[in-house]
Parts: structure tokens; sequence; C-alpha cells
């Protein structure tokens, strides 16, 4: 695992929601910085326990030194605030200022699905370039499909589009617009779109559009930045899963995207699988089997260790199909604690690093 | 009646969203499930190849999956009813990326084609019951207020009428109802109850709690704490204790727990639809 941790500059924890992504990215950063890397964790949306356990909670966007934890470093990410600094960065104050006046610029910055993995992978090129970390861990915002996060930067470069900012970002606006559309014979198409939409819709779309387009140089470095990083060998996913066989069948689709774009999983990891005791040995104190209840308890005891035995029979299914590629597939247990805690992490740390070693 | 199914990543949406429209079926009723992303979870579940194209179940049950590009293109179909101007339309390489990109477009297109029904657009939907498998928290805000953003945002023209068309019904308490799922846990607790008070706001329907995974044990807290110390028990009394806080969590924010669901010791989601679906009854 230290290893792991050594030989990257990024690690991204990607995995569908409910999973454990946010503990799981914590855990492993207190584990780089305790292999005596500079560490950074980058989240975005923490439970308020964790944000409190790290010091973050109070403020968003800036990077926090966790005080327990020498050489750790957390930091919550503010998708509206990072935008933000990101067109501000990008272009003059004025066109800025214009374009967070805009409605729809207002919408795209909070509400649209991509802009926060957006600017996710925006904070992360900035932690990267700062040279402060050796190391970044990365959460990803929770999505429907764990591919959906890889999908995202394409989506929003998808607006940058010389096409679709030229169509739309012509200075003199009406007349050429139309003019123009008149050329490629689409008019029908702008028609078809305005009766749908309206035409102050479109007038806002020519706003945002207009403004927009002065971002296109920028958005056009950070997607290639980001490209470039994120194929390098000193990048690498880690898959968070829960257990269930519908999720671990997702996991197995997520492996397959990821080879298909040529980045590099390095590690599965199924979290809250068995509660902890499950994995221990029956152990039942003579007295007990005394008191009447026992054979209650003792029957509940044994449906229980039933289900978790055919979860695992289930995952030895799943290990089977992932066996095709060579990355540790850890089992974590389910902690008596939610993993809130900086002793829960500590704890979660050691564990992922025993069962770690134990898959090698 | 359209019935919203939403609640933190990994507390059993889908699950819950299939065992109630299961019921409904059950009962009669001509129920669509619906899922809403470009990928069908359901296709691993029902075992069949979900899509827009609705795929049959059983005698009153049918599911499909919904995507915005999809949908604002059934809308285009039905706005222009000329199919050569929509295939022109997406088939233009600018409208494809604009639509890919464009903010609140497809959320709306999505929620368009749910509530189309109640506004009488477009060709009726043979179905009682929606049930829609709704996304978690956060993506699920953003898909309602999308049509709310752009109702205030653009007042006028089709895209306004529409939004507040769409919104009228989301409010209507006779047309639209919401539930959250959670955990005896407490993140999803806090979590849902958050999103909850936001539906309630917002939304102006108070939305129905299901408290999913509840453990049923035969012995309660004051038996168990005889067997202290004993790694089961203590696992026991600590899921026990959970679910006692849930409960109290729920309570404190002025909201009911409309409807409490056992831990099944299963990890098939089909039995789980169906065996779920056996305690919806009333709902």
């Amino acid at each position: 695992m230290r290893e792991l941790l050594r030989s990257h500059r990024v690690l991204i924890c990607a995995g569908t929601g409910g999973v454990g992504k946010t503990s799981l990215s914590a855990s492993l950063g207190v584990l780089g910085a305790q292999s005596g890397l500079k560490t950074l964790v980058l989240t975005i949306d923490p439970a308020h326990r964790l944000a409190q356990a790290l010091g973050i909670e109070k403020k968003p966007g800036e990077d926090v030194k966790v005080e327990a934890v020498p050489g750790l470093s957390a930091s919550m990410i503010d998708p509206r605030r990072e935008f933000d600094e990101f067109v501000l960065g990008a272009v003059d104050k004025g066109i800025a200022k214009g374009l967070f006046n805009n409605r729809l610029y207002q919408q795209l910055a909070t509400n649209l699905s991509g802009s926060q993995e957006f600017t996710s992978l925006v904070r992360l090129m900035t932690a990267v370039r700062s040279q402060h970390y050796d190391l970044v861990i990365l959460d990803t915002p929770p999505t429907q499909n764990a591919v959906d996060f890889l999908k995202a930067p394409e989506r929003i470069y998808a607006l940058f589009q010389d096409t679709v900012i030229g169509w739309f970002s012509n200075p003199t606006v009406d007349e050429s617009w139309f003019k123009r559309t008149l050329h490629r014979g689409t008019r029908l198409v702008t028609a078809a779109l305005e009766a749908a939409t309206g035409s102050t819709f479109i007038a806002e779309l020519k706003d945002f559009f207009t403004h927009i387009a002065y971002l296109k140089t920028r958005i056009a470095e950070i997607s290639r930045d980001v490209g470039e990083l994120l194929h390098s060998d000193k990048a690498g996913f880690i898959l968070v899963t829960g257990f269930d066989e519908t999720k671990l069948k997702e996991a197995l689709e997520f492996q397959q995207d990821l080879a298909n774009e040529h980045l590099n999983l390095r590690g599965v990891i199924v979290n809250r699988w068995f509660p902890e005791w499950a994995e221990g040995v029956e152990s039942w104190s003579g007295d007990w089997d005394k008191n009447p209840d026992f054979e209650k308890l003792r029957e509940f005891y044994v449906r229980f260790s039933e289900f978790f035995r055919s979860r695992q029979q289930g995952f030895e299914r799943f290990e089977e199909q992932l066996s095709k590629i060579s990355v540790p597939v850890v089992k974590l247990p389910d902690f008596k604690n939610s993993v809130q805690g900086l002793t829960d992490l500590q704890h979660m740390a050691r564990t992922l690093e025993e069962k770690w070693r134990s898959t090698l | 009646m359209i019935h919203f199914i939403t609640g933190k990543g990994g507390v059993g949406k889908s699950t819950v969203a299939a065992a109630l429209a299961w019921s409904l079926a059950a009962r009669g009723r001509r129920t669509l499930l619906v899922e809403l992303g470009e990928r069908s979870y359901f296709r691993h579940v029902f075992h069949a190849d979900v899509s827009a194209h609705p795929v049959v179940v059983n005698s009153h049950l049918t599911v499909t999956c919904w995507e915005g590009e999809a949908c604002l293109r059934e809308y285009l179909r039905h706005l222009i009813k000329i199919e050569k101007v929509v295939k022109l339309f997406f088939d233009n390489r600018v409208m494809r990326a604009l639509v890919q990109a464009a903010p609140a477009l497809k959320e709306l297109a999505l929620l368009g084609k749910i509530t189309s029904g109640p506004r009488k657009i477009g060709p009726a939907l043979p179905y009682d019951e929606i049930v829609v498998d709704a996304y978690s928290t956060g993506h699920f805000r953003a898909l309602w207020r999308a049509p709310m953003g752009l109702a205030e945002a653009i007042p006028f023209g089709p895209m306004g009428e529409q939004s507040r068309s769409i919104v009228q019904v989301m409010k209507n308490p006779e047309q639209t109802c919401y539930y959250v799922v959670m955990l005896p846990e407490e993140l999803p607790v806090s979590e849902g109850l958050e999103l909850a008070q936001d539906i309630q706001n917002e939304l102006e329907q108070s939305p129905r709690i299901v408290m999913n995974r509840w453990l049923e044990s035969p012995l309660d807290l004051r038996k168990l704490s005889a067997f202290r110390g004993q790694e089961f028990a203590d696992y026991l009394i600590l899921l026990l204790e959970r679910q006692a806080n849930a409960d109290r969590k729920v309570k404190e924010k002025g909201f009911l727990v409309h409807k409490v669901l056992p831990w099944l010791f299963n990890d098939s989601v089909p039995i789980k639809i169906r065996e779920l679906a056996l305690k919806m009854e009333g709902v």
C-alpha cells in the first residue's frame, strides 16, 4: 500500500454514492502522511463530523493542515467558488462579471451535472501544480455511475467546441447568426430550437456563449493537462464499491471503462462488506448459555452468519471475473463506529494496509 | 400518480422504487417504473434490455430507462411534428453539443416527459402510476431546481411556460408524491432529512420517509445488554441504538416514518424486490 502511495502523485477514489468514498480517501490520506509523504485530500461533500474531525468544516476551498496527523492536509471543494475563481483567473473582470450575471451560468456553475466533476479536476490540477504536495488524493463527487465522472470533462468541453461558440458568439449577433445558419442550410434547426425554448431563452443562451467563448483557451488547456496527468503512470484510480451483486457488476463495467480510456486502475476496495464480528471466530462464554435468551441470540447469530456466508460465495463468483486483471481486491469490514473521527480513520487506515498486504 | 423515490446514495432507492412499483402493479394498477440515466441498473435485475423502449415485466408492470437527450427529441417531435426536421436538428453537430452541455435542458426534458400525463402533452401514457427511481440527494435537487430556476430566469416563451407547468404538477399532491429513503444510520438520516426539508420548502409537499433495512431483533436492547462483551451481541446493540437514534432524529425534525422496511437476509435484488413489495401494501 505504502509503495503504491509513494509511486503516485495522484490517486482518485471513484465509485457510486454511499459506498464510503470520502472516509476511504481520508484514510488513504492518513496512510500517505504516515508514509512520510506530504499529502492532500480533496473532498467534495464530506459528512459533517468527518469535516469537523479534519478541521475543514468552516473553511471551504482552503487547504487545511490536519493537526493530529503530521504531513496531512485536507480541503473541501466548493464547486461554485472554484468555478468562479477559474473564470476570474481566465478572463478579465468585465467579462467575468457579465458571465456571473448570466442566469444560465448561475445554473451551470452549481447545478449542472458535470460542473462538480469539472471543478474537482480543476482543483486537482491546481493542487498538483502548486508543488506543495507529494501526493494528492481526490474523492470524486457522487455519480449515478462511476463512469459519469470520467465523461464529465468531455461534456463540459463540448460547450467550447469551435462550432458551438461560433454559432452564438459573433459580436454582430442577430444578423450574422441567422445568415450563417442560413448559409449552412440549418435554418429549420434554429427554428426548431426557438420553437422549443422561446426567444428569451435563446437570447440568454447567446449571452452565455458570448461570454464563455473567452474561457475557451483556458478550458482547452485544462482538459489537455488533466488528460495528460490522469493518463500518466503517476496517476491511478481506486474503485470503491459496496457489496451487492449488482454493484459488483457495475464495478466490472467501471474497470472496463477505465481500460477503454487507457487509465490505470490500481485497486478495488469492497467497503463495509462484513461486520467486524463476522470475520472473527465464534466465541461464547460459558455462563451465557444459562440465560434463557441465549438460544434466541444463538439462532439469530446462525442466521446472520449464513447470510454472510452466502455473501462470501457471491463475492467469490465476482472475484473470478476480477482475476482477469491484476489489481488487489480488498474487502473492508463494516466498522463498529461509522468512520468519522480521526481515531476511526486511523483504524480504517491500519486495516486497509493489513488487508492490502494480504492480497499481494 | 407520479412517485419520486430519492435519498442518499446507497440506501436502496432502486430496490425500494422497484418494490413500490411491483406492489402497485400487484394491486392491479398499470404501473411504469422509470429509471433516469444512460445506463440501466434494472437490466441486471429484470434480465431484460431496459431502454427508452418500455419492457413489459408482468401484466401490469413495465420498466423503462429515460435519458435527457432522447426525451428532448421526443418533445421536439411532438412540438414540430415533422420527423425530418427533428432528425435534422439532432444530426446537427452544433445542436448535439448544445444539448449535451446547455444548462438545465436535459433535466427539463426529463421532467417534462415524466409529467406529460397530467399536463396533457403528447400521446397519453397508458399508466395509472409512474414510479421514478430518481437521483440521489444532490442530483435530485438539481433536477427539480432546473424548471424552477428556468421559470424564474426565462419567464416568457415556451420554455418558461413548460417550466411553470412542470413545477405546478410537481407541487400538486394529487399528482405527485415524494419518498425519501433512509437507512437507520447517521449519514443517510441526516442527509435524507435535509433533503426532506428542502422538498417541503421548495416543492411544498411533505415527503414520505421510508426507513429501509431495519433490523428486527428477537431480543430488545434491555435483554441484549445481558450479553454485553460478546461481539455479536455488541453488534446488535449498536444497530438497535442506531435505529433508535434514527427514529428520534426523524421525529425531532417534525417528520413521520411512513414505512419501515425490514432487513432481508438476502443479497439477491429480485428476491428483495418481491419481498419488500409485500410490505408496501397501503403505500
